[in-house]
């Protein structure tokens, strides 16, 4: 009774999981979805927060299973056979570095002051610095791995599991190398709109210090949001009221320049990027996808399946199918073995059944009677 | 010892049961079973006489009269299994009209009707089925009428027009079409396993009664076995030609024990030890090959042991290779 409770209790930790992961990856799809698409702060504010909770989520997940296996003696199994290393990848390095400082930025009102404050500022930089927070979001997608039963067979999971993850770990990788040693050049154009921007404040202040002549420009500039002079502001094209209710934190940056302060967009920059990720994210789950539905099923049919019928063959008594060996695949190392199963194997199994039946031999014993025996001893 | 009452055999069938739920018992059928479990008698009969009078068991009782209950019971339930079944065989699957052209009714029987033909195979399978042996090896005539074995192969070698139609037409001579043959092999499996029924036969120590196997066992002639046992075929099956029964009897024996001129004595001994063990899966393996493909393979290997034709295993592979049976 207890074992069918921890059981059942098992079962439904494991499908909270499960959803949970599919939640999240539709939920990192929308992250994306949400600056391509320009959706409201408020609810791009939800999405925040929800990716805090699934990090949180998995974080935990994480611990717990490291404590339950090292409980087992099981932890470097975990962490090196079982996917422990992806599960770490998937939460941990997310929480801190991603939904968690965001969330942080969030709860301080979105300015320096505050994150100076809570002490995340540093992190942010560094994180915003290097850009490569959303390619490991991305990382969520192998967690999915090994917890979808997409076939029968554990070692087809088991082996899809690994080279999925393989290859997503390698595309993910590769991705923040890059970025990492070439720079983003979606980052790159970040930088080039500052200093094209500092330029033009350096220049019209070199001209004159007349905050007019730099108003009209901006004004006539798409991408000039705001501007204050010492602290006066000149112009705005959002009512200050609205602002952090209008515009997303990520799509403006201050420049600040001999007393000018000045907003420009980055929406634009951030619509590139969202895009990027977005096929980057289409990228990974094809791969995957196309791991699980393609590669499992040309797994299955070429090894486990052949496993299968040459496993029965030897264990039970009565299996005496032989195995299908496609003419493509002769060659390889399971069907020769499956040659042998069919043409050594069973013709001897078959033999022997039949010597056996000759010599009278039953598939019964005195045993059999005992038991019976020993249950009916009112008999 | 008292006399065995009712409650005695109550428990006899509980006991049965219990041997038949074994699991090595389970997935077959009553007549199977049944042989199994007479194998397991014979061959602990001293220990289980022991044990079946022990105080657990039925210890005022002679075990000998147990046993023989226990024999009985099996005996039914193989008969409950088998009869029905023959009943609606001989009503639905045999072609009266077919076998009266085969095997037309002579002298007195002459003009009584394709109804003699159910009659007197009906006595003559009831008759026959008394035995346990011809009750086991029955199995193969039940897996050959449940999955119209006969029909599809025999319609598949003589659409082919290979070896073995050669060897039915050409060698053995028998002009049959297609249909016709199909109701002959079905006839001859009906009786084939009267072999397993026991005929007087003269060994070095005076006459004893054997079946084929006692006869193989204790090296009796086989040809005295053959034309004793097909005079004892055709008391009850008086309008099969002496060729059909000896054909029949033939089916049991290895190639080398058949004439050259008996090709569907070979070909019935190959589809019958098919049968005799077959087990029909719904679903197959997704990587096996299918039932028949796959005995048939393990038969071409083996041919020599299980004293097959060669050629004509290797034609039925190739028929149930392509009709993935």
């Amino acid at each position: 009774m207890v074992e069918e409770d921890r059981m059942r209790n098992k079962g439904f930790w494991e499908n909270f999981i499960l959803t949970a992961i599919v939640l999240v990856i539709i939920h990192t799809f929308l992250y994306d979805l949400g600056a391509l698409l320009r959706w409201r702060v408020s609810v791009r504010n939800i999405v925040i927060l929800t990716g805090l909770f699934f990090d949180t989520l998995f974080t935990v997940e994480f611990i717990v299973r490291s404590v339950i296996q090292g409980k087992k003696k099981g932890l470097i199994t975990y962490w090196l056979y079982n996917r422990g290393w992806a599960d770490f990848l998937s939460s941990v390095p997310i929480l801190f570095f991603s939904s968690g400082p965001q969330v942080l930025l969030l709860c301080s009102g979105r300015t320096s002051e505050g994150l100076a404050a809570i002490g995340v500022l540093n992190i942010l930089k560094i994180v915003k610095a290097i850009r490569v927070t959303r390619v490991l979001r991305l990382i969520r997608v192998m967690k999915i791995f090994g917890k979808i039963k997409n076939a029968d067979s554990v070692m087809a999971q088991h082996h899809t599991a690994t080279i999925s993850t393989i290859a997503v770990s390698i595309v993910i990788f590769v991705i923040i190398i890059f970025t990492l040693l070439a720079g983003d050049p979606l980052g790159n154009a970040v930088i080039e709109r500052r200093n094209h921007y500092e330029d033009l404040v350096d220049v019209v202040r070199y001209e004159t210090d007349d905050g007019d002549l730099l108003m009209k420009l901006l004004q006539g500039d798409e991408l000039g949001l705001r501007l204050s002079k010492n602290g006066t502001l000149l112009f705005s094209k959002v009512p200050i009221t609205l602002w952090d209710s209008e515009i997303w934190y990520e799509d403006y940056m201050e420049i600040e320049r001999g007393g000018y302060a000045l907003t420009v967009s980055l929406e634009d920059i951030n619509i590139k990027s969202a895009l990027y990720n977005i096929r980057v994210f289409g990228i990974i789950l094809s791969l995957v996808a196309g791991f699980m539905l393609f590669y499992t099923r040309h797994f299955v049919q070429i090894v486990t399946d052949v496993l299968f019928v040459v496993n029965r063959g030897f264990k039970e008594r009565g299996y005496t199918l032989q195995v299908k060996i496609p003419k493509q695949y002769a060659d390889h190392e399971i069907f020769e073995l499956a040659r042998f199963y069919n043409d050594r194997y069973l013709p001897a199994k078959l033999k022997n059944m039949h010597k056996s039946k000759r010599k009278k031999q039953s598939s019964l014993s005195m045993d059999d009677l005992l038991k019976y025996g020993n249950q009916k001893s009112d008999f | 010892m008292t006399v065995m009452d009712g409650n005695d055999k109550k428990k006899v069938v509980e006991f049965v049961q219990y041997l038949i739920s074994n699991p090595n018992l389970k997935a077959e059928t009553p007549v199977i079973r049944e042989g199994m479990i007479i194998t397991f008698i014979t061959s602990n009969l001293r220990q289980l006489k022991k044990t079946l009078g022990s105080k657990r068991f039925f210890p005022h009782l002679s075990p000998d009269r147990v046993i023989s209950e226990i024999l009985l019971v099996l005996k039914q339930m193989s008969l409950g299994y088998l009869m029905p079944r023959i009943e609606v065989w001989l009503k639905n699957e045999i072609d009266y009209a077919v076998l009266e052209e085969l095997f037309p009714l002579r002298g007195a029987q002459a003009g009584l009707g394709q109804n003699r033909y159910r009659s007197m195979l009906q006595e003559y399978l009831t008759l026959v089925l008394a035995y346990s042996e011809v009750r086991y090896n029955f199995n193969s005539v039940v897996n050959i009428f449940t999955y119209r074995a006969l029909d599809r192969y025999l319609r598949e070698v003589f659409h082919r027009r290979r070896f073995i139609f050669n060897e039915i037409r050409r060698v053995e001579r028998l002009d049959l079409d297609c249909d016709e043959y199909i109701e002959y092999a079905k006839i001859l499996f009906l009786i084939k396993n009267s072999v397993f029924m026991r005929v007087m036969l003269s060994s070095g120590s005076g006459k004893r009664k054997a079946n084929i196997n006692e006869a193989q066992q204790l090296s009796m002639s086989m040809p005295e076995f053959v034309m004793k046992l097909a005079r004892s075929i055709k008391e009850g099956l008086p309008f099969l030609s002496e060729k059909a029964v000896v054909t029949a009897i033939k089916s049991n024996f290895r190639e080398r024990q058949t004439g050259m001129k008996e090709a569907s004595a070979r070909l019935f001994h190959i589809i019958g030890s098919r049968y005799q063990d077959y087990k029909h899966h719904g679903r197959i393996d997704r990587a096996a090959e299918s039932l028949d493909k796959s005995w048939f393979n393990i038969a071409r290997s083996n041919s020599r042991f299980y004293g097959f034709n060669e050629k004509m295993v290797n034609e039925l592979y190739l028929i149930a290779g392509d009709n993935m049976w």
